[in-house]
């Protein structure tokens, strides 16, 4: 009976015909759905908008005084209303409606009705963001409204060349969708493929960004992600001009970058406001970090349940002192340890910042030394999990540091079973499963694999802005001038 | 043969020192010792001149069929049914060879970090990798090996670590020549297994931009040279840490000098050489069964990734047989065997090739 009325109504929008009665019926009829006839000039205007949606003030003062205070026919000078479209069906004028227009049609001539703006905004203010903090780098993060994104980004990337491609996803509910790159930089290549996976889509409902990547990420059995989710505006900005894509979401403060390589996760905008030696140590302490928050564990595992021999033996004493009073081996050690950090990384989220620091003390602190003294767990097995929980809070990124979480495990097991032979083939998968991911059709783990020493300028260190003049490989159409520091060769004086 | 993805000189670079680059390196000293005593490096040497050569006759015959792998010019050269044989007969000898690789490398790990892993395992784990690296094309296993020849230079950089620790005595050297010509040219033949890999050259050859010219041979000569100089450097360095009584009696030599020495924060350097050596290994591995594969499934028209699974699970039964059964033929095989295929067989190829004036009957990609 429900597909049978959906299906009637469904022809009912295709219709040609505008009328205010169909509108309504496929509207349900529903009780914010407002109209009002306006007789003016001799002539009977009706209006139709959905009152939630429309803010009240713009109505009245630029719509409605207006039309009652007209003299001429001639509607479309007398409007205040920014934009004005026309609306030649039903599907158009109800789309129209729900984006928050209203409709006006002259009563006599149903065959037109024109769309006007006044849509309310409940904008909130442009903040800080909260998750992706940096020292120096601006304060401004993306807010829900897609338009003030847009706002966002284009205030800092002034280019002729700025281009946004707007499309509406999902087929019960719709949700729209802004694509966004610089023309010059961009691959089109690359803009191909994704306005090919956007077109895809057709999901009901888009919820999140998390919809949108799941449907256009190359590989979905991964721990690492393939698109860069951020909601900061300088760091959207920054790789706009790297020759990336932007995809913006309405309703959504995440702002989905794309193509993301590997070495994309550890940039953050503060590597580009230190001096390059800073910026450069920063990325390197990301790097190494990452390294040892995956195999930290898993060295600890097969040094000390294998390789006693390898390590020195003033360090076999003091592990062995602590070492002999656990009843468990070190792999079990290890996971009783990691996953009660795990525990106490879920429950910390959702507690009020006053609660979070007592539970903090109390969770880590308290429960840490007592496992210790009751023999649970090993000095050296707290340690070496400590290190790794603080290397994966280096992380720029949430979900590559995520990836550490996913991969440490098996790692571990593997170290658990053939020692430092299991860590190596451990490694070895993971670089093979590296090198064969791609994001967009750019190789996911270059300028590793494949190797481009060329491009080690701007990833695993950051050279000086002036000796990026030559952008990556996958933005080849423009190079940007090399003179910056040519005021150096003027200045330069002979010593004789 | 239609191909997909073109690799560039570079990139053979890159294969061929990771093909060749493999078991023989942790043996080599003792076996050339053996043969040449202290003069193994001379041999090493001259065999890799040789090799130098070979590779050019290998280009010779491949330039006369651009795109195409041994698997499919060997049928235009013999005729469709010999053809077929000679490509039979290559696929096994390559998957011998990565059983000789699998138990040398089991064996290995078994004895030096491993002891009390029943060995079947390894050989398990050695077949799930020898499947994951290998189904996928040519581009992936080029940009993987580009990636792990970090690691080849890492093992040389362990290698530096020896100095400060061990006696050096340069006179093991000297006299230069003391085993007499006859003897250090007679143990070169031994040495050439050292650079077996060779062969998948004739498959390689096919994937390559701009095969005819002359630049293509430049990454393979500079491998071959490399793997020259990584061999000759390891060898040096065991005959001049090593008196000769000792070489005599230590199967890996390497090892055992890694093994004697002791940084500040790690105590068996052995353990991390011998790890790193077996990504280097499984390079070898891989790059043997990906050629192999490809000659099963053009053989018996499946699809690659069947192919990598029948390969891989021969390997498997066969090499847990040998290993079982004690049979150490396989050694004293090869090293006639890698005479045969790496030079023998491609030189009647090109003789044919030229007096019959052989040509590739079809090729679909002009270069």
């Amino acid at each position: 009976m429900r597909l049978k009325r959906n299906k009637s109504k469904k022809s009912l929008i295709d219709q040609a015909n505008l009328s205010i009665e169909n509108i309504k019926s496929q509207l349900n009829h529903t009780s914010d759905l407002k109209d009002r006839e306006i007789h003016s000039n001799n002539q009977i205007y009706i209006i139709l908008y959905i009152n939630s949606l429309v803010d009240q003030e713009k109505l009245e003062s630029k719509i409605i005084k207006p039309l009652i205070k007209m003299e001429n026919n001639n509607i479309l000078n007398e409007l205040y209303s920014q934009e004005i479209s026309t609306a030649k069906s039903n599907k158009i004028a109800i789309n129209g409606l729900l984006d928050g227009y209203c409709l006006l049609i002259k009563k006599g001539r149903n065959s037109e009705g024109f769309l006007l703006k006044t849509n309310a905004s409940t904008d909130r203010e442009v903040s800080e963001p909260i998750v992706e903090k940096t020292i120096l780098g601006a304060k401004v993060g993306f807010v829900e409204s897609l338009d003030k994104n847009i706002f966002l980004l284009r205030t800092v990337t002034k280019s002729p060349d700025f281009t946004v491609k707007k499309y509406t996803l999902g087929s019960s509910t719709t949700t729209n969708v802004s694509l966004i790159y610089l023309d010059h930089l961009t691959d089109p290549e690359i803009i191909k493929k994704v306005e090919q996976r956007i077109k895809s889509i057709t999901l009901d409902s888009i919820r999140s960004a998390g919809d949108i990547q799941d449907c256009i990420e190359d590989h979905t059995v991964t721990p690492f992600p393939q698109l860069l989710l951020t909601e900061r505006s300088d760091r959207a900005s920054a790789n706009l001009k790297d020759g990336r894509v932007a995809l913006i979401i309405d309703g959504s403060p995440t702002v989905i970058i794309l193509p993301a390589t590997f070495m994309t996760f550890f940039q953050t905008p503060d590597d580009y406001i230190t001096r390059w030696w800073l910026g450069s140590f920063f990325r390197f302490i990301r790097l190494f970090s990452y390294i040892i928050a995956l195999i930290l564990p898993a060295l600890y595992i097969a040094f000390v349940s294998f390789h006693y021999e390898a390590i020195p033996l003033e360090l076999v004493y003091s592990l062995q002192s602590s070492l002999s009073y656990v009843p468990f081996q070190p792999f079990i050690e290890l996971m009783i340890m990691q996953l009660s950090l795990e525990l106490l990384r879920e429950a910390s989220i959702r507690l009020p910042p006053s609660i979070a620091a007592t539970f903090g003390i109390v969770g880590g602190l308290v429960v840490g030394t007592a496992m210790v003294e009751a023999g649970i767990v090993s000095y050296g097995g707290l340690i070496v999990v400590a290190l790794t929980s603080v290397s994966s809070f280096v992380q720029p990124n949430l979900e590559m540091s995520s990836s550490i979480r996913i991969l440490g495990f098996p790692l571990m097991l593997l170290a658990a079973t053939f020692g430092f032979f299991g860590i190596v083939i451990g490694v070895l998968c993971v670089l093979i499963h590296l090198s064969r991911l791609t994001s967009f059709g750019v190789p996911y783990f270059s300028p590793f694999v494949p190797l481009n020493i060329k491009d080690f300028k701007d990833t695993i260190i950051r050279v000086p802005s002036w000796m990026m003049y030559k952008y990556s490989k996958n933005s080849p159409h423009y190079k940007q001038e090399k003179r910056s520091r040519k005021w150096k060769l003027d200045e330069s004086e002979e010593p004789y | 043969m239609r191909v997909k993805s073109r690799i560039s000189s570079v990139n053979l670079f890159f294969l061929l020192v990771h093909t060749m680059i493999g078991v023989g390196l942790l043996s080599l000293p003792h076996q050339t010792h053996d043969a040449a005593g202290s003069d193994g490096w001379i041999s090493i040497l001259i065999s890799g001149f040789f090799i130098q050569l070979i590779v050019l006759l290998i280009w010779l015959l491949c330039r006369n069929f651009p795109n195409l792998t041994l698997f499919d010019f060997s049928k235009v050269i013999l005729g469709e049914t010999f053809g077929n044989v000679l490509n039979f007969i290559y696929i096994i000898y390559m998957l011998t060879v990565i059983c000789y690789v699998f138990i040398i490398y089991a064996d290995t790990l078994k004895r030096w970090i491993l002891p009390e892993t029943p060995v079947w395992i390894i050989f398990l784990i050695g077949f799930f990798l020898l499947i994951y690296g290998c189904i996928c094309n040519i581009k992936d296993i080029v940009s993987l090996f580009s990636f792990l020849f970090i690691f080849i230079l890492f093992l040389f950089f362990i290698t530096f670590l020896v100095y400060g620790y061990s006696y050096i005595d340069v006179r093991y050297l000297f006299p230069i020549g003391s085993s007499g010509g006859w003897n250090i040219l007679k143990s070169t033949s031994d040495s050439m297994i050292s650079f077996i890999g060779l062969e998948t050259l004739l498959i390689y050859f096919a994937f390559i931009k701009q095969s005819k010219t002359i630049s293509a041979l430049k990454g393979v000569f500079l491998a071959v040279l490399f793997v020259t100089i990584f061999l000759t450097y390891i060898v040096i360095l065991s005959t001049v840490m090593l008196s000769p009584e000792e070489i005599k009696i230590t199967p890996e030599p390497v090892l055992y000098i890694l093994s004697a020495i002791e940084i500040r924060i790690l105590s068996r350097l052995d353990l991390i050489f011998l790890s790193f050596w077996g990504l280097i290994v499984f390079t070898t591995i891989i790059s043997y069964s990906f050629s192999a594969s490809m000659g099963i499934s053009k053989l018996i028209r499946i699809k690659h990734k069947f192919a990598v699974i029948l390969s891989g699970t021969f390997v498997l039964i066969v090499s847990i047989i040998f290993y079982y059964m004690e049979i150490t033929l396989l050694e004293k095989w090869l090293k006639h065997l890698s005479l045969i295929f790496g030079i023998i067989i491609p030189i009647l190829l090109l003789l044919i090739t030229i007096i019959f004036k052989r040509e590739a009957a079809s090729t679909y990609e002009k270069n």
